[in-house]
């Protein structure tokens, strides 16, 4: 039951990660700010990483292994979230 | 031939006229003015751009000023600043405290619109003064026809919210 439900939460999270995405994207074509386009990849990570953290929910990866994955993920949404927020000021 | 010649003519003498209005004015239907356009386009007279979900219609020899019109109208913050100066020049503080920006977000987007040469300025003491310097009435039959979609909003609000915190445009 909270297999399922972590799964669908894990959907939602993924859906809104790409819309943001999305908007993202549009926001740079319309302006050209290299911000907008960090915020592209920030978002576009953590689409990614939330694909690896499902993955590991259907099929049996090594834990230890993910959780590698899933911190490198971390590190660099963070980064990109940083340099959407300080570069070019 | 004579509708196609009608349709060219009537572009010609409204610039940024959307693909449902040309439909209307000149009382055509959906299939047979896609047509005239599609056979206008590709003969080089005529050219059309997708905006806030319009299809604008401009005619081709002046493609690169009317170009330059549409990426100044596609943020909403430009096309309120552009329709202020419809109304009459007027300088940086004044147009931050009508829109309720701050004067850098304010000056970021005259930058911009002064770098594509849809606005022009002067300097009057210590004050720069800004007026339009594009086609007045080209510019409001396009803004009169949009409607941006709901993710275009986003986006545009997304892109004030990134200038409030001082990202620089790169081209």
């Amino acid at each position: 039951m909270l297999e399922s439900l972590n799964l669908v939460l894990s959907m939602v999270v993924l859906a809104i990660s790409v819309l943001l995405a999305f908007i993202s994207w549009v926001a740079y074509r319309r302006s050209h700010l290299k911000s907008a386009l960090y915020l592209l990849v920030a978002f576009l990570l953590f689409a990614i990483k939330k694909v690896c953290e499902s993955f590991y929910i259907l099929t049996s990866v090594e834990r230890e292994a993910l959780n590698v994955t899933v911190a490198v993920f971390e590190i660099l949404i963070l980064s990109a979230f940083f340099l959407a927020i300080v570069k070019e000021r | 031939m004579d509708t196609r010649r009608k349709v060219l003519e009537h572009i010609k003498k409204n610039p940024g006229i959307s693909f449902r209005k040309l439909a209307e004015e000149l009382n055509l239907g959906i299939g047979d003015l896609q047509y005239h356009l599609y056979k206008l386009e590709k003969s080089g007279e005529v050219f059309s751009r997708k905006m806030g979900g319009r299809r604008y219609l401009f005619p081709k020899d002046m493609e690169g000023e009317y170009q330059k019109m549409l990426i100044a109208l596609s943020t909403e913050t430009r096309r309120k600043i552009m329709l202020l100066l419809a109304g009459g020049e007027k300088n940086q503080s004044e147009l931050a405290e009508e829109l309720g920006l701050t004067q850098a977000t304010v000056n970021h987007h005259m930058k911009e619109l002064l770098k594509l040469g849809i606005v022009k300025s002067r300097k009057e003491g210590r004050r720069v003064i800004y007026s339009l310097n594009c086609d007045v009435d080209t510019m409001m039959r396009i803004v009169r026809e949009y409607r941006p979609k709901i993710w275009e909003r986003w986006a545009e609000q997304l892109v004030d919210m990134l200038v409030e915190l001082g990202g620089v445009k790169d081209a």
